[in-house]
């Protein structure tokens, strides 16, 4: 990842610093804006536009910057994702942050993506799909882009069709369990302490179950 | 078919400069004929011009050019260059006849003037704000519609030192120099 999440305090450090290979900003809210498609993006990157590693992701036809990443949540996305993939058989496979083109203008980057194997394609764009109804579980682990991800995001998918998402706040020590996916939101939205089992609904996935206090690296208080 | 979205407003989004939307008109990622100004990074669509923008544009023209010294060059609609990230199409620029429009700075804007029909809180917004930060020295933003001005002075890196409101019936007259000869009523022109 270039990850530098540098947001210059004005122009001037902004145009002084050689070490920024992008910029982000949100200087034009309150005017429409561009949006961008996901052959925008795969054109962007084939003439070397932007970078593959560059940490955006395409939400809706604006690419949105993805913070940075701590240990605590390296630790809980790696945790889940092998825990996963452990329990399931080879029919289903687990995405650990993999790009996934949900429409023709959004790319996600979830922490976690469960699918059946055969339901993944490839996009006339060139990135990986797994149709929203098929898609068993998709979690994200978030403490800064809290905000982001519970509202907006969290409406994307809802209205995409996902079944079930997890959204786990690392601040909180919480999950937030999204259900019953509708164009204007999830239904059932749930919250779970650290010592609640959370189980996926999705007979798939049926027993499998996991308590955040039980990850190494979330069974205490991050901020210590 | 260009799509707009105010989406992800609120959060930071990839900025993108001057060189890489050049490129991206170069690989087919923008068409040559969207029409558009990059704004700190990021690319907003322009407005179609409707009748009432046309004729007051019109009317400022014919009055500046007018009275244009011969060493002074009036700009329509000239992509400015404001910064990496900021190329803008203000509506009438005025700057020295001697420099290259692709070298032409903020400071180098004697006059800005902007006719805003729909885009007005925009203008008077966002975009004054960035052309006081490059140093524009000054700036109008006319309003189509109602034939008010804002004239814009003294430009610093938080804002405008003034900003004084001019209504149709009053005169409109740059602070340069050099543009002493031009006096603007908007009233006069029908």
């Amino acid at each position: 990842m270039l990850a530098r999440p540098i947001v210059p305090a004005t122009f001037d450090a902004m145009l002084s610093n050689p070490l920024v290979d992008f910029e982000v900003v949100h200087g034009t809210d309150g005017i429409a804006r561009r949006a961008f498609s996901a052959a925008d993006v795969s054109r962007m990157l084939e003439a070397g536009i932007m970078q593959e590693d560059e940490p955006f992701e395409l939400v809706e036809g604006e690419l949105v910057f993805m913070n940075a990443q701590g240990f605590v949540h390296d630790r809980i996305k790696t945790a889940l994702a092998r825990k996963l993939g452990r329990f399931l058989s080879e029919d289903f496979f687990v995405g650990a942050e993999i790009s996934v083109q949900l429409s023709t203008r959004s790319i996600v980057r979830p922490d976690v993506v469960v699918g059946p194997e055969q339901a993944a394609t490839r996009t006339a764009e060139g990135f990986l799909r797994i149709p929203a109804a098929q898609i068993l579980l998709l979690i994200e682990v978030a403490a800064t882009s809290l905000s982001f991800d519970r509202g907006r995001k969290a409406a994307l998918y809802a209205r995409e069709g996902i079944a079930e998402h997890w959204m786990i706040d690392t601040n909180r020590r919480v999950a937030f369990v999204h259900r019953g996916a509708a164009p204007e939101g999830f239904r059932q939205v749930e919250t779970m302490a650290h010592d609640d089992e959370l189980r996926p609904a999705a007979p798939e996935l049926a027993g499998f179950a996991i308590r955040l206090g039980d990850i190494a690296g979330f069974d205490r208080d991050p901020s210590r | 078919m260009i799509h707009l979205t105010q989406g992800a407003e609120g959060f930071p989004r990839r900025a993108f400069t001057i060189d890489e939307v050049e490129r991206m008109i170069a690989a087919g990622v923008i068409g040559k004929d969207e029409s558009f100004e990059l704004i700190e990074g990021e690319i907003v669509p322009m407005a179609a011009k409707n009748h009432i923008h046309e004729r007051v544009k019109s009317a400022l023209t014919l009055a500046i050019a007018r009275a244009l010294p011969d060493d002074l060059w009036l700009g329509v609609e000239s992509s400015i260059r404001l910064s990496r990230t900021s190329l803008v199409e203000p509506d009438l620029v005025v700057y020295r006849r001697d420099l290259r429009l692709e070298e032409v700075k903020g400071p180098d804007l004697l006059l800005a003037i902007e006719v805003a029909e729909t885009t007005l809180a925009f203008d008077r917004g966002r975009k004054a704000q960035l052309y006081a930060a490059y140093g524009v020295n000054e700036l109008w933003v006319v309003d189509a519609a109602e034939r008010t001005t804002w004239v814009h002075r003294g430009p610093t890196a938080l804002g405008w030192g003034s900003v004084v409101v001019v209504p149709p019936t009053g005169e409109l007259r740059p602070e340069a120099p050099g543009l002493y000869p031009v006096r603007v009523r908007l009233a006069d022109w029908d």
